[in-house]
């Protein structure tokens, strides 16, 4: 097969990473156009490289494919450098399979994982000659459909999406692709099509609906405009995720891309049920795949890509039940092949230092503990089931076992935060410093003395939280604690030791804006488009003026979505949807966590926190 | 064992780092007993004769492994070539002998096709400045001195640029109304560029030349058997 690239060589020779756009790569699929009814785009809305690290896209793009009637290609944002060539050239988006316009195609699919994309949500809907409003969009234009997290509150962005898919893609698609089928040959408006589309499950309509506002900004109403059309929407969940569709023949890219391994996805959801995480509430409850599925999957996986390293993903792996029984098998079977693996998110604990020290070289990589506050106080308020002593044994036995390095990961800005909480992020520090000392003996420190990474992000309050109600911090207060904790880990013993790195201010603050915004802030997110903004996410093309900028002109009071502090009856932009666990649940944990009362994860207890009612998971184990 | 591969087409734009990942992974597909070296993070081994810049094409470059057991040279072929990408076929493979040197100091010329991308051809000005430029005594390249730029030491006019004269490491060359096709020097101390060649003929006929418009394709690569080149894969 000869494909013809949609970009000249001139400009493929003159930007950076060309082969992010020629597509081609093992395992990418090409399917005749006159031989499937549907084609549907899966976009990933940021660089190559970051999108390809999703696997969550190459199990859509697997899933589509399975479909006869369907073919389903990738689109990425085009780099900046390519981006201005093809706004000179007029060069219209294409994708990386048949190099064919995305405005062509019957869907076009985003995945919205992070805040921080919006701007380039928008410049593939630019570049791609579609519409930026839903409303303006007619059957010359694709279905613009979001999936994701950030579905979870879709209000800032509602005006640029046709549909929304709420919750797990696996199981709704089917029933859309064949109601658009019936449509198209019935010859229904593209109106009606959303209409019907509306009443699937988990598929929110935004044109559909109209918010309405109090005096004091906050959210009165939220209805339905049209009769038949649910004035609640539930998240879709896979019951049984072992058979769930999973691609055992992902894309091997042919540029490094940052994730650049098989991922075996072990479980779903998790029952630890940290305050501040989002994650955990969205993708209650937790279900575990059968491990012989995993094992089976892992040596298909490996075969079909020649990939060099594999990685178990979860929320928490720690807590699937069968992990050891899987590390060993993987141990065996990659040790045979020359196969990296990589264990991310697991407890520091006896089994997972004795299976690291085996699958990573101890002189070379590091430690990583998640313990996000410094003081047990703080660790109970956002009910981080880990104490003092866990820490500092895990600690001992990663050193005893040769590591030097350790990660250390917390946040600054939680709620009911105090200077005393902040400073004994530096005292832990030191303690794991100490440690070291006590647990190697000198002639034993063959690696050189311990080296501790302390990284501070800056917490922001996200919808389907306790913390939802929590207002955030602003941004000189960021700056005086990081400066705060900076001073306390100069004035440790073991300071020589620690080394303290701070995330960024300014787009913690433009993440609180967006993650809990509504409907009116559409257009600030339009503007500051307009003014250029894009990868936003990037530190080196993050513009904070242009944004606050557009804020400004749009008549935005910013501190409304981030510092202000949420009445207990207040209605909030993403009330409407359901995660599963109720909001009545998500307040009582917000006044438990003032009080400092820790919540039993669900391995140990049944909370109730409304999960339940999907009747799967661990809802319905023994214990 | 020393593989002969092609690249064409859009893999071309893969660089020569990311396509030994590609290749190391399409080793691993095709489940050939490549060796490891020992240590803590095993590489395979695995050595290519040269650089293939990104945009040129080849339909003859190599790379050499090492295996711990091996089925047949048309077995370990057909299995690469099951698991190759668009555009990447594997053409050749063969044992070597041991105390083979490796590929990469055995190469010492290579051959090279050069066309126009828009399927325009060369005119007959350019063709007769060629035979001007390729019969006469010296052909001089002009490089850049990069050493000099580097320490801050070009003085304009005088060091700035250095002068190569080629001549000798160009074994064989001519221009044709579809192709300049050549083979030259490609040692890692003598190695003549094509296009700088090419670039030299256009100026002698007072012609501009884009040089994005120009698509290389490598031959192949020669090393010594005695006094004569052969193919790399001639064993």
């Amino acid at each position: 097969m000869n494909r013809k690239l949609a970009l000249s060589d001139d400009i493929l020779m003159q930007v950076d990473k060309p082969a992010r756009y020629i597509g081609g790569e093992i395992n990418s699929i090409y399917k005749d156009p006159d031989e499937v009814d549907i084609h549907f785009v899966m976009c990933f809305p940021d660089v190559y490289e970051i999108g390809m690290s999703h696997i969550g896209l190459q199990i859509l793009y697997g899933m589509f494919n399975s479909f006869s009637d369907t073919r389903c290609e990738r689109v990425f944002s085009p780099w900046m450098d390519l981006d201005k060539i093809m706004r000179e050239r007029n060069i219209p988006l294409f994708t990386l399979e048949s190099q064919t316009k995305v405005h062509d195609a019957d869907f076009l699919g985003i995945t919205i994982q992070y805040e921080m994309c919006y701007t380039n949500i928008l410049q593939i809907l630019d570049l791609s000659d579609i519409p930026l409003h839903a409303a303006d969009r007619t059957w010359d234009d694709p279905i613009v459909i979001g999936g994701g997290p950030c579905t979870y509150n879709p209000e800032p962005i509602a005006e640029f999406f046709d549909i929304f898919y709420i919750g797990e893609g696996e199981t709704r698609y089917r029933e859309l692709l064949d109601l658009y089928k019936e449509c198209r040959s019935e010859g229904t408006s593209r109106m009606q099509f959303l209409e019907a589309a509306a009443k699937i499950g988990g598929m929110y309509v935004p044109m559909l609906y109209e918010t309405g506002y109090k005096d004091d900004g906050t959210i009165e109403y939220f209805k339905p405009l049209v009769e038949g059309i649910p004035d609640h929407i539930d998240k879709e969940i896979v019951t049984d995720i072992s058979t769930a569709y999973y691609p055992d023949d992902p894309i091997v890219p042919f540029i490094k891309v940052t994730q650049d391994r098989v991922v075996v996805e072990i479980q779903r959801g998790c029952i630890r049920g940290c305050r501040f995480c989002q994650a955990g509430m969205l993708y209650r409850p937790v279900r575990e795949r059968d491990v012989d599925g995993l094992k089976d999957l892992a040596v298909r996986l490996l075969d079909n890509t020649g990939q060099e390293e594999i990685s178990l993903s979860s929320l928490s792996s720690s807590d699937y039940s069968k992990l050891e029984e899987l590390v060993d098998f993987l141990i065996e079977e990659c040790g045979g092949r020359t196969v990296n693996i990589s264990l991310p998110s697991l407890r520091i604990d006896n089994f997972s230092v004795d299976a690291m020290s085996k699958v990573q070289d101890v002189k070379k990589t590091s430690v990583t503990f998640a313990p996000e506050a410094g003081s047990q106080r703080m660790r109970d308020v956002i009910n981080k089931g880990i104490t003092e002593e866990h820490i500092l044994k895990g600690a001992r036995m990663a050193f005893e076992a040769g590591w030097t390095r350790i990660k250390l990961y917390f946040m600054l800005g939680l709620p009911g935060e105090t200077k005393e909480d902040i400073e004994e992020i530096a005292v832990l520090s030191d303690k794991i410093a100490r440690e070291f000392f006590d647990a190697v003996p000198k002639e034993k420190r063959v690696n050189g003395p311990v080296q501790i990474v302390t990284s501070t992000s800056f917490f922001v309050p996200k919808p389907f939280t306790a913390f939802q109600w929590a207002p955030q911090d602003n941004k000189e207060s960021f700056r005086d604690k990081a400066y705060t904790l900076r001073q306390a880990v100069i004035a440790q013993l073991n300071q020589k030791r620690i080394k303290y790195n701070w995330h960024e201010t300014d787009v913690s603050v433009l993440e609180g804006i967006l993650a809990r915004g509504d409907r009116r802030l559409s257009p600030a997110i339009e503007l500051a488009y307009k003014k250029g903004c894009l990868y936003d996410a990037w530190s080196d093309t993050y513009r904070d003026d242009l944004w606050m900028e557009s804020f400004d002109e749009c008549g935005i009071d910013t501190s409304f979505y981030t510092t202000r502090v949420r009445e207990l009856d207040e209605i909030f932009p993403w009330d409407f949807l359901s995660c599963g666990v109720s909001k009545e649940y998500l307040k009582a944990e917000w006044l438990r966590s003032k009080e400092g009362i820790v919540t039993p994860n669900c391995a140990d207890k049944c909370n109730g926190c409304g999960a339940g009612k999907y009747g799967v998971g661990i809802c319905v184990k023994s214990r | 064992m020393r593989i002969k591969f092609s690249k064409h087409g859009p893999v071309k734009f893969v660089g020569h780092l990311d396509f030994m990942r590609y290749f190391q992974k399409s080793i691993r597909r095709a489940k050939l007993d490549i060796s490891y070296s020992e240590g803590f993070s095993p590489h395979q081994i695995m050595s290519f004769a040269t650089a293939l810049g990104v945009g040129v094409e080849t339909d003859g470059d190599y790379l050499d492994i090492e295996c711990n057991s091996v089925t047949s040279c048309e077995d370990m072929k057909e299995r690469l070539n099951a698991v190759m990408a668009e555009g990447v076929r594997v053409e050749n493979v063969v044992i070597l002998p041991e105390g083979t040197p490796n590929a990469m100091s055995s190469v010492a010329a290579a051959g090279y096709r050069l066309y126009l991308k828009d399927g325009s051809v060369f005119t007959d000005e350019l063709i007769e400045a060629s035979a001007r430029v390729l019969n006469s005594d010296s052909i001089i390249i002009r490089k850049e001195n990069k050493k000099a730029k580097k320490k801050g030491r070009a003085v304009e006019g005088v060091n700035d640029y250095i002068e190569d004269d080629v001549k000798d490491r160009i074994y064989k060359a001519e221009l044709t109304s579809s192709y300049f096709e050549c083979l030259v020097d490609a040692s890692s101390a003598g190695n003549v560029r094509p296009m700088n060649l090419l670039e030299l003929i256009y100026s002698e006929a007072g012609e501009e030349i884009d040089p994005l418009n120009v698509q290389i394709v490598r031959s192949d690569l020669y090393r010594y058997e005695g006094e004569e080149l052969v193919p790399l894969d001639h064993i």
